[in-house]
């Protein structure tokens, strides 16, 4: 037992080296590459608000279309980093950068939120010239700057999820995205109906400041909230960087953190603890579930029906003595076997009854095969003559408890043999399930699936094989756990 | 259609060789080395992850090896698990006989009788090369080479020779060798 232990304890490091390996050689394939944004394993240079707004400021200052269209997108959680170093710029480059941000300004609503004052309206006026609109920034965070900190923001977003108004909206507007990574981290868990009601709130703000569209149903339930919180988390994952402030030790996390391989542990964490609503998990084990009966026929075949009927076999031909019977039946199930496998994969039958039948007679045919391969290569003919003179009841018992001892051994080859039968059925006779369903993500070259999946039989494997050893190791010791 | 039939006879011999020829040794090694034992039960445990489909491009395209070699050392690595998992836990003790229904895998008779399981574990090597040739196709460019291939783009046509290649080769591996053969029934 110490040593099953011991071996489960292993078997965290061994995965998670091997879900670095596994990442590598997906990440690598082309299909999957296309569809990944971010580095695999490391960020050389990983973004932050500071250095993206610095990068596109200095784009927009020399005119560059991609830059401004950056600046653009960062809005106010650019503002931070842009409007106090406007002053180390040449007058035309300042202008440049103040026109780039004049659609900043129209989404902020800063006109309108301090209607009346000249200091605010030549922000929103297309007529004003750059130079006024230049002025106009300058003079914005002279009185604002005091609204671009965590602490101030904070207070908004709190004050937003607890009550909605359309003063505390607009608040939040005048900081624009800086808002974003507080709003984002608001969501929260969603369990009850008051977390569906915060989510209510939130995620409009959210969805517009982050340029997403957004639609959600009159009456919110905590389950679609939920997963309506878990889409805005998972987009942010991807591109919220950009808007976020880094502090020293998240600026040495994010090598890490802004990778491939950094969301894809986050997301899984957040659906491990249950934070986000499952997406991978639950696909994944509704596939299972859908699979689960043809999964139970056969492995019923292999490891039940099978050792009977190599049993009763090799008990009712205990008294040929010529080894040749056994060894042409042998070869005849064996052909059964791989003769039923084909006909699974051309039609397989689309009733779940005849496809159950189907399968558990393959698994049965497949499993006799094996064990009989094993009982005939055991019992040569001294051990059969000694076999004959005991009684029928003691013959019974050493038999069964060979091919007992055996079934731990079984187990893990087999369960490999019986995905491939369950498999081989599932895709010819279009059957929804867990393998059509990993045909789908290879198809689509679904990172997070194939991850999943090969993690997922990786332990269910792994923990089969440990829990057999520690069986035979047990049995080996003169204590038999049966 | 020939040259698929081809390519999937080559990745079936290299798998059944490699199996066969690692298989017995590696389980025998896994009896007294940490090591070996931690690779036999590492090989059983991933010998049925979905990745497995995604390194036969992967590999195919790096080493500059043929799609049907890559497919037959994935297949023969799995095999190499399978028989020597039979090997390293079949036999648990020394001893022989009906005693303990138990031999000893060194003596060539212990090999002779462990030939039984081990062979038939082989039988499937066939279908899991075919499969490898199939799914591959959903994760390649649609394109593939192989039996396995052909079933999985619809022509049915190709189950013919498949269903001729798993009989040869269960007939192949049901074989011992007579010298074997005898010296177990002295």
């Amino acid at each position: 037992m110490a040593e099953a232990i011991r071996r489960l304890l292993g078997l965290v490091p061994v995965l998670l080296v091997g879900s670095i390996v596994l990442f590598f050689l997906l990440g690598k394939h082309p299909k999957v590459a296309r569809e990944l944004s971010l580095p695999l394993f490391f960020a050389q240079e990983p973004i932050s608000a500071s250095t993206a707004a610095e990068r596109a400021m200095r784009g927009a200052a020399v005119g560059d279309s991609a830059a401004v269209r950056e600046l653009q997108a960062l809005g106010g959680a650019a503002l931070p980093h842009v409007l106090p170093r406007l002053s180390e710029l040449p007058v035309t480059q300042r202008r440049r950068i103040a026109a780039a941000l004049e659609p900043v300004a129209h989404r902020m609503q800063i006109g309108g939120y301090r209607t009346g004052t000249s200091l605010d309206s030549a922000l929103t006026d297309p007529s004003s010239s750059a130079d006024q609109q230049l002025l106009s920034w300058e003079r914005y965070y002279e009185d604002h700057d005091l609204d671009f900190r965590p602490l101030s923001v904070e207070r908004l977003v709190k004050r937003l999820s607890t009550r909605r108004s359309g003063m505390r909206e607009a608040d939040l507007l005048a900081v624009d995205t800086y808002a974003l990574p507080h709003l984002v981290r608001a969501l929260g868990r969603v369990d009850s109906p008051e977390d569906a009601d915060r989510v209510r709130r939130l995620s409009p703000v959210i969805a517009r400041l982050s340029g997403h569209s957004l639609r959600l149903p009159g009456d919110l339930s905590p389950a679609q909230a939920r997963v309506v919180a878990s889409d805005l988390r998972r987009q942010f994952d991807r591109t919220g960087f950009k808007f976020t402030n880094l502090g020293r030790f998240e600026e040495l996390t994010a090598h890490v953190m802004q990778t491939e391989f950094g969301v894809w542990w986050v997301q899984n964490v957040r659906e491990i603890r249950g934070i986000d609503a499952p997406r991978v998990y639950a696909a994944l084990s509704r596939g299972f579930w859908q699979s689960a009966p043809l999964l139970t026929w056969a492995f019923v075949g292999a490891l039940l029906l099978g050792p009977l009927t190599a049993g009763f076999l090799h008990l009712a031909l205990l008294r040929r003595r010529s080894p040749r019977v056994l060894r042409r039946l042998r070869l005849g199930l064996g052909l059964g076997s791989t003769l039923l496998i084909p006909l699974l994969c051309l039609r397989g039958p689309g009733s779940t009854v005849l496809a159950a039948a189907a399968l558990l007679l393959t698994a049965t045919l497949a499993s006799t095969a094996l064990l009989s391969g094993y009982l005939s290569g055991k019992l040569d003919w001294r051990s059969r003559a000694t076999l004959r003179r005991r009684p029928r009841t003691r013959r019974l018992m050493s038999v069964a408890s060979a091919l007992l001892l055996t079934l731990p051994t079984l187990l893990p080859v087999i369960a490999g043999e019986v995905f491939l039968w369950v498999a081989c059925l599932e895709l010819s006779s279009g059957r929804d399930g867990l393998f059509p369903r990993t045909m789908l993500a290879l198809e689509r070259g679904d990172l997070h699936a194939l991850l999943a999946m090969s993690l997922l039989s990786w332990i269910s494997i792994a923990i089969v094989q440990t829990l057999s050893d520690a069986l035979i190791a047990s049995s080996e010791q003169g204590a038999h756990p049966w | 259609m020939v040259a698929d039939a081809l390519s999937t006879t080559v990745a079936v011999a290299l798998a059944i060789a490699l199996g066969w020829g690692l298989g017995p040794t590696l389980g025998r090694w896994s009896t007294h080395h940490r090591l070996a034992r931690f690779l036999v039960g590492l090989l059983t445990e991933l010998r049925m992850l979905p990745i497995l489909v995604a390194l036969v491009p992967v590999l195919a395209a790096r080493s500059g090896l043929p799609t049907c070699a890559v497919v037959g050392l994935i297949g023969g690595a799995s095999r190499t698990a399978v028989v020597a998992r039979w090997m390293s836990h079949a036999e648990p003790h020394g001893q022989s006989g009906a005693e303990s229904l138990g031999s000893a895998p060194r003596h060539p008779v212990g090999r002779f009788r462990l030939r039984g399981a081990a062979g038939a574990s082989m039988l499937e090597v066939t279908f899991e090369v075919a499969l490898l040739e199939g799914v591959a196709t959903f994760f390649g460019d649609g394109r593939g080479a192989g039996l396995g291939a052909e079933l999985a783009q619809g022509r049915f046509a190709a189950v013919i020779p498949l269903v001729a290649l798993a009989a040869a080769s269960t007939v192949l591996l049901d074989r011992s060798p007579a010298r074997l053969r005898r010296r177990a029934q002295v």
